[in-house]
């Protein structure tokens, strides 16, 4: 009963376009006060939102989203996708795909998800439109392209799962590059099909000589640099994955400094705006646990746990089961208030069953990523449809192509642990 | 309604109010971020080039600029539609009844985040005349963190209390009377002109 | 049933602690009673985080809770007495010694607990922690100049003393910053290596000494306790003894293997000359001095405390 009111409040709070977090925070409190009246309610209350914030580790979320904000300000961005259209040269639908490469560039030097999605939303879109791809399929990419920086370190999800889940960073980190790569391929493999099966979608591209190939990599140089102040300084030891998304942004500013672009207004513009962005959401943090604390008390999580646990099925199905819990959840959920709030209650049961934390963690954050991109809540949908003014809808259709084929990825790393867990193994 | 990607402007003189105080709040916020960055990197470069970390960096972050940087930036975020609501339902909603359901949930949020702003004072009060600190090299005092709490968080209810009464005035009047999000645009114009 | 308790920690399922003092303080209560009590258990942090186990009791949301006194030192600083350098070389020492003034009726109790209005019902001090170093440590004079790994005032304040650089690193990223020389070295509860994978990391590590502790409390709100029936009451009283002295016993018997574990992992236990265990004994004994003047400073029973342990530690 208590529980079916709190998810009513829920649900209509977000129907009727209240902001996520208030609607976890006022559902989840009702529910609270439901469960135990004021002394529960405010003991919850007392405690949790300072507790959102008094946190070291959590300062990788806003690091990153002022990177990224610089490496826009900087051009880098612009520069990075130029290039991977350069080299993709005139292949059929290949400023789509160099979309996808640059996404995986700019996701090696960024953790955040949606400010990649609003780097190539700003970067890539424009210039497809121009060569006349088809509206759907350019947005698709880009939204899709988006997620990678999840999953290619450094990553925002792989590290709060790191922390919540406790632990090693550096192995999660490393088990993500793989499964990176397999997606790039799988969204380039995807655009080919889709101009494969009609052709209109999208122009060939110019081509481009060695010479001019060679050229478009100068500026490549200050990515690699990025690369290096944030990737590198953790694997030399310099400092630790959370230090190093500040050292990251840092260095954004004074590539952005370097190339002339970084006037006082656009230093308190980036500022402002990464602010808001990691107000938005430690907010839904906020929301969920609150939302999280009503669910554990009335022991929901700890019931539904222990009914997959007792499911009469083999580990394979219980997995199945999981993964697809994570997906439904992914439609109406934000990916890193799903991480906070079944991640302390699945885990356990996944070690019960003799998996690793490391290879499901990268498979919660593969799922997840298709939590972005599909309605009603997909953030990487939002961000490019703030940046395009498309319609949602047609947004949502362009980039269902790439999440059959990611599924297709998430059996394929559910099936095969070792290409995950491979390369930290190579680690010790 | 705010454009896409423009900043939401006052509608009216006591949004005007409000925003003026959001926008110092917002400001110390981008200090605190800024904080952050400039001392992480300092860290780093003392302790790797002159084996000497600031012993108090940690806990100055943990302690004071993360909140700084969330609970200072959480009205001027509402103002500017940045926390992520759903658009989807929004317009398939009868107008009057939209802004009456939304003055209701503002009104309930109000109501909660007014508690925790209260809740949050009490504590503040009571770990400055306790003078609670915490067990570091430098032993920074707790109450700060909860007043930064309280400060940011009674702004926010404010607004709330705002977007309470105005969207309650939205259903009576018939008309739109307070600040709405950016419409999702469904017409192929403007492309060009995308950022 | 007749009285259901939710016991909140923060520690991970199956966790030592947990199965060292929590399950055995639940186990005993139920049977004492005749199953009358019935816990909830919420672990890892299910309901808050470390430092909020503390308020949460106070509040009623948890009616006992896992209650770390570096996490809420900021209200309960007096607690810390038992994460100093003092002169214990193992778990039952230290706990015996913290559990007298800890213990209802206790100086600590009366000092700070009964205030704050909770009650402590079982007490943990873990085995003294050692220090594990990727290199080479010959003398005491090596710490000098070395990073460390180090959380909590006095810990952090003896590490200074010896001339090391106290660095602040988070747990999940310990073992990352030690492989990979972000710090030279690491002071940790020898029972935290093996869960950390550390051991291939460690070239050297000290063995008996005391670079500081780490106090856990299983706290219930003096309210929640009045208003439990007396045969309850009772029964959570010895439990909580029992429990106590179960966990400390437990805690040094599983630290032999783990010092077993450990070396078989190819670490080095060093012995230091006579001349550096005098040089730290003084240096150990000043940093508990200056914890104790500063609280007197602040207007906290600091010495009074910090004397009230060094006896029971002696009337062990
Ligand atoms: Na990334
Ligand atoms: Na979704």
């Amino acid at each position: 009963m208590t529980v079916t009111v709190a998810l009513i409040v829920l649900v209509a709070m977000l129907v009727f376009g209240l902001p996520v977090a208030l609607a976890m925070a006022v559902s989840g409190a009702t529910g609270l006060y439901m469960f135990g009246g004021w002394p529960i309610l405010q003991g919850i209350l007392k405690t949790s939102p300072l507790s959102t914030a008094n946190d070291y580790e959590i300062i990788t979320i806003p690091m990153f989203l002022l990177m990224a904000e610089f490496v826009i300000i900087s051009g880098v961005a612009n520069d990075l996708f130029r290039a991977a259209t350069v080299w993709v040269g005139r292949l059929r639908g290949g400023v789509a795909m160099a979309t996808a490469l640059a996404g995986a560039g700019f996701g090696a030097i960024s953790g955040s998800s949606t400010a990649a999605a609003a780097t190539l939303a700003s970067t890539s879109i424009p210039a497809m439109l121009k060569e006349g791809y088809e509206p759907k399929l350019a947005c698709g990419v880009v939204a899709i392209s988006g997620t990678l920086a999840m999953l290619i370190p450094p990553s925002i999800a792989l590290i709060l799962y790191g922390i919540i889940a406790d632990i090693p960073i550096g192995a999660l980190l490393i088990g993500g590059i793989i499964p990176g790569i397999i997606v790039t391929f799988t969204i380039i493999l995807t655009i080919a099909f889709l101009v494969w099966r009609d052709p209109s979608v999208a122009p060939v591209g110019k081509s481009y000589t060695i010479r001019e190939k060679f050229a478009s990599l100068n500026r490549v140089g200050l990515v690699l640099i990025l690369f290096f102040a944030v990737t590198g300084t953790i694997y030399s030891g310099i400092a630790t994955p959370t230090e190093a998304s500040g050292i990251g942004a840092f260095c954004a500013m004074l590539i952005a400094a370097w190339e002339r672009k970084l006037s006082l207004t656009n230093l308190l513009r980036a500022l402002r705006s990464a602010a808001q962005t990691t107000c938005m959401v430690l907010f839904i943090i906020l929301g969920a646990h609150i939302f999280g604390y009503f669910f554990t008390l009335t022991r929901v999580t700890n019931d539904i746990t222990t009914w997959v646990g007792g499911l009469d099925a083999s580990h394979g199905m219980i997995l199945a089961v999981i993964l697809l819990g994570y997906l439904i959840l992914g439609f109406f959920m934000d990916q890193i208030a799903i991480l906070i709030l079944t991640v302390p209650v699945v885990l356990p049961l996944i070690l019960d069953m003799g998996y690793d934390p490391v290879w499901f963690g990268v498979l919660v954050v593969v799922t997840a990523e298709v939590g972005m991109v599909t309605p009603p809540l997909g953030m990487n949908v939002f961000v490019v449809a703030r940046y395009t003014r498309r319609p949602l809808g047609e947004l949502f259709r362009g980039v269902a192509p790439h999440v059959w084929a990611h599924l297709i990825v998430i059996a394929l790393l559910a099936a095969f642990p070792a290409i995950t867990l491979w390369l930290p193994s190579t680690m010790r | 309604m705010a454009a896409p990607g423009e900043p939401q402007l006052p509608l009216n003189a006591p949004s005007a109010w409000l925003a003026r105080v959001e926008t110092v709040l917002v400001a110390l916020s981008a200090i605190a971020l800024a904080g952050i960055m400039c001392t992480v990197m300092l860290d780093v470069v003392l302790r790797y080039v002159f084996h000497a970390p600031l012993v108090w960096s940690y806990d100055l972050i943990g302690l004071y600029l993360v909140g700084a940087v969330f609970f200072f930036a959480l009205s001027d975020t509402m103002q500017q539609h940045g926390h992520i609501a759903l658009d989807v339902f929004v317009p398939l909603i009868p107008f009057r009844l939209r802004h009456a359901a939304q003055s209701a949930g503002f009104a309930a949020s109000t109501l909660l985040l007014a508690a925790i702003t209260w809740l949050e004072y009490g504590q503040a009060v009571q770990a400055l005349v306790a003078d609670n600190r915490i067990a570091g090299i430098v032993p920074f005092q707790t109450w700060v963190a909860h007043a930064v709490l309280a400060l940011g968080m009674g702004v926010l209810v404010l607004r709330c209390a705002y977007r309470t009464l105005f969207h309650a005035l939205s259903a009576v009047t018939g008309r739109d009377m307070v600040e709405l999000p950016p419409p999702p645009v469904t017409s192929t114009a403007g492309l060009e002109s995308a950022e | 049933q007749e009285v259901t308790l939710r016991l909140a920690d923060s520690l991970p399922v199956g966790h030592y602690m947990t199965t060292g003092v929590a399950d055995p303080l639940m186990a005993k209560t139920k049977e004492m009673t005749g199953d009358k009590v019935a816990f909830e258990h919420f672990p890892a942090e299910q309901l808050g985080k470390a430092k909020d186990m503390l308020s949460l009791v106070q509040s009623g949301v948890a009616d006992i809770a896992y209650v770390g006194a570096s996490y809420s030192a900021d209200k309960l600083p007096l607690s810390s007495v038992g994460e100093l350098p003092e002169a214990f070389s193992n778990s039952c020492e230290g706990t015996k010694a913290f559990w007298s003034v800890a213990k209802p009726g206790g100086a600590l109790d009366v000092a700070e607990y009964q205030p704050e209005g909770v009650r402590a019902l079982a007490v943990l001090v873990l085995s003294p922690y050692q220090l594990f170093v990727h290199g080479d440590l010959a003398g005491i004079g090596d710490v000098n100049g070395m990073k460390v790994r180090v959380t909590g005032a006095p810990k952090i304040a003896a590490i200074q003393k010896l001339g090391g650089v106290p660095v602040n690193v988070p747990g999940p990223e310990a073992r990352e910053a030690l492989s990979r020389g972000t710090v030279d070295a690491i002071a940790f509860p020898i029972a935290s290596i093996k869960p950390y994978d550390l051991a291939p990391h460690i070239k050297t590590a000290t063995k008996g000494l005391n670079f500081g502790s780490f106090v856990a409390t299983w706290m219930i709100s003096q309210a929640k306790y009045d208003s439990l029936p007396e045969d309850v009451q009772k029964a959570l009283t010895e439990a909580g003894e029992a429990a106590t002295l179960n966990g400390c016993e437990a805690t040094d018997a599983s630290t032999e293997e783990d010092f077993k574990f450990v070396a078989e992992q190819g670490v080095t236990f060093v012995d230091l000359p006579a001349a550096d265990l005098d040089t730290l004994q003084g240096v150990m004994s000043s940093v508990g001095d200056e914890w104790a003047a500063d609280l007197d400073g602040r207007g906290k029973p600091g010495t009074d405390i910090l004397n009230a342990f060094r006896a029971g530690l002696k009337s062990e």
